[in-house]
């Protein structure tokens, strides 16, 4: 260390934003950074970030390394496979329930939320600028896996005009942040409150939303994945034998439920972060 | 400063705990706790598992009390969150985000309490001046010592300069010439008028920051005033220490020869020798100028902290 501790200087420094309105803003855009460093040095990353190559894999397979002559879907009925089978069934699921649960989860593991906590920081403001952080992490990622997996497609049948007009971009970009959203926020609170999120998160996704076409029509209605199909072009629902048909959602709705559930569950967090104790072993 | 019942002060500087009771399903931390805490430093002494760290996260409001009430400034800290604006918290966690240096920790926590990026770099520079680890600042966290991280955990509870600061056992794995800084600075902070609460096991460390402690086993409060009368206390009760040397006899033929040392003992390997003082700041002082004189080799020197536990234990049975 070498040199000695010196009188405290901090006192005759400026404090603190005086306008809550602003400070609000420095605050959570500080818990947004802190979190985007964290999210970025876990090896959990690199493991999301081969998740999100493995479209663009398949779809370079199909374009570039399927043997010429071989009976293959047409580029977009494939696109609409890959992303309904692959995208929104799978690489959207772990990506959020690995990154939204960990928002909180990592910081009562590795017990860094004591900091977190004794900052005169409003619940609220950590919330939103941790959400944050995760929305443009996750966002960047998957949008860029899309983008890269669609770009391969358009050209497969030679006619990308015909391929981006039979399937427009945007919307299933739109469907991608959507679902980021909700299941993002839907896992920040599994974070927030649940010492094993993780299993909370897999048994929502894997094990309630899997017997969606069994549950009756008012319960399709609780599933994230209701809305998703909701708005994914060209989404079909499968004939399930015993299955409830239910009147599909207008998209204008299902966009506004989606925007609604993840603003209740942020809210939701909020309130867990003000009203639950964290406490470690050590702490008697 | 201290007293069991709230004295008629301004509130603006005082933590106020009163009837406070903190269970965990069955297991009673803090049981009917009342203290009125004013500024100058306190020290809440307790062996390990008395309920201190309990006792601090239910004053910065990380656990809510079962029963009872505290306040900071009049404010409830486990429900008003701005309260933190006034007070600087080091916990007793060894934890921190990975992959940052001192310095960008330090700021990242001034960023949070709401301070703009360059007042933040410039505080935080200042906080790590004022702990000694303006040197380090720039190196990451995982290669600090433990005393650095100690160190560290008081530049952030400082930074923001707060009222009132609260260090959970702030002098954990220090070397002896940074658990004087520490001291020093932790006694400068009372002298400015800050509220300060320090806890400790250990009651010499205490002893060295503030005469005015409050004594804590299983959650209640034994004993508070000054530390002299608590001294006094502890000298009725001898002091043990252990020394390994190369002539562990004829160390004990000349300590024998003073007062203080009641008892001496082997250990098998006779190299060990267990001694117990009444009077162990004689003791030390003798110590070195024995060992020098007569040329032996110490190995190690510790002081099992047995009597302070006897304190503890007198002041359950009185």
């Amino acid at each position: 260390m070498g040199n000695n501790a010196k009188k405290t200087t901090v006192a005759g420094l400026p404090g603190p934003i005086p306008v809550f309105a602003v400070r609000l803003v420095y605050q959570t855009w500080a818990a947004a950074r802190l979190t985007l460093r964290s999210l970025i040095l876990r090896k959990r990353t690199l493991f999301m970030v081969l998740l999100a190559c493995m479209p663009i894999l398949a779809a370079a397979a199909l374009r570039y390394w399927l043997p010429i002559g071989t009976a293959r879907p047409s580029a977009q009925q494939y696109f609409t496979g890959v992303f309904v089978g692959l995208y929104v069934y799978f690489v959207i699921l772990l990506t959020t329930i690995f990154f939204g649960t960990s928002l909180f989860a990592d910081e009562r593991g590795d017990r860094t939320i004591t900091f977190l906590l004794i900052r005169p920081a409003p619940r609220e403001a950590i919330v939103v600028g941790k959400f944050l952080a995760y929305a443009v992490s996750a966002g960047v990622m998957l949008l860029a896996s899309l983008a890269v997996t669609y770009w391969m497609l358009s050209g497969m049948d030679g006619d990308a005009a015909r391929f981006g007009k039979a399937v427009p971009f945007l919307e299933h970009a739109r469907v991608m942040v959507l679902a980021l959203l909700g299941y993002g926020a839907l896992f920040t609170f599994f974070g927030a409150v649940f010492k094993r999120p993780v299993i909370a998160a897999f048994f929502y996704c894997f094990i309630w939303e899997s017997i969606l076409p069994y549950l009756p029509v008012f319960l399709k209605k609780l599933t994230l994945m209701h809305y998703i199909h909701a708005l994914t072009p060209h989404w079909q629902a499968k004939e399930v034998l015993l299955a409830f048909a239910a009147e599909p959602t207008s998209p204008h709705r299902a966009i506004w439920t989606l925007i609604g559930i993840c603003a209740a569950f942020l809210v939701l967090t909020a309130i867990a972060l003000r009203t639950k104790e964290y406490k470690f072993e050590k702490e008697l | 400063m201290i007293s069991g019942e709230a004295k008629p002060q301004q509130a603006e500087n005082r933590i106020e705990v009163r009837e406070v009771s903190k269970w965990y399903g069955e297991v009673i931390a803090v049981n009917k706790f009342s203290v009125s805490i004013g500024p100058g430093v306190t020290g809440l002494l307790g062996p390990n598992g008395a309920g201190k760290t309990t006792l601090l996260n239910l004053m910065v409001g990380q656990l809510k009390p079962s029963q009872g009430e505290i306040s900071i400034r009049g404010r409830r800290p486990w429900s008003d969150c701005s309260i933190h604006h006034y007070v600087g918290y080091c916990p007793d966690i060894d934890s921190f985000y990975r992959g940052m240096t001192g310095f960008d920790f330090a700021v990242a926590m001034l960023c949070l309490s709401g301070f703009t990026g360059r007042n933040a770099r410039r505080r935080a520079k200042a906080a790590l001046k004022t702990v000694g680890l303006v040197d380090a600042a720039k190196k990451r966290i995982g290669a600090y010592s433990k005393g650095m991280r100690q160190r560290l955990k008081v530049a952030q509870a400082i930074a923001h300069d707060p009222t009132f600061i609260l260090l959970d056992e702030p002098l954990g794995g220090m070397d002896p010439l940074g658990r004087k800084q520490i001291i020093d600075l932790i006694r400068e902070f009372g002298q400015e008028g800050k509220t300060v609460v320090v806890s400790s096991h250990i009651l010499h460390e205490i002893e060295a920051m503030t005469n005015d402690i409050v004594v804590m086993n299983n959650g209640k409060i034994l004993a508070e005033g000054n530390v002299h009368e608590v001294r006094e206390l502890l000298d009725k009760y001898p002091r043990k220490v252990h020394i390994t040397c190369d002539k562990p006899r004829y160390l004990s033929a000349k300590l024998v020869e003073s007062e203080d040392v009641v008892s001496v003992s082997f250990e098998q390997d006779e190299r060990g020798l267990l001694i117990e003082t009444v009077k162990p700041e004689a003791f030390f002082k003798r110590l070195p100028e024995l060992i020098l004189s007569n040329n032996i080799e110490v190995e190690s020197l510790t002081s099992p902290d047995d009597s302070v536990e006897a304190v503890f234990k007198y002041l359950v049975e009185k």
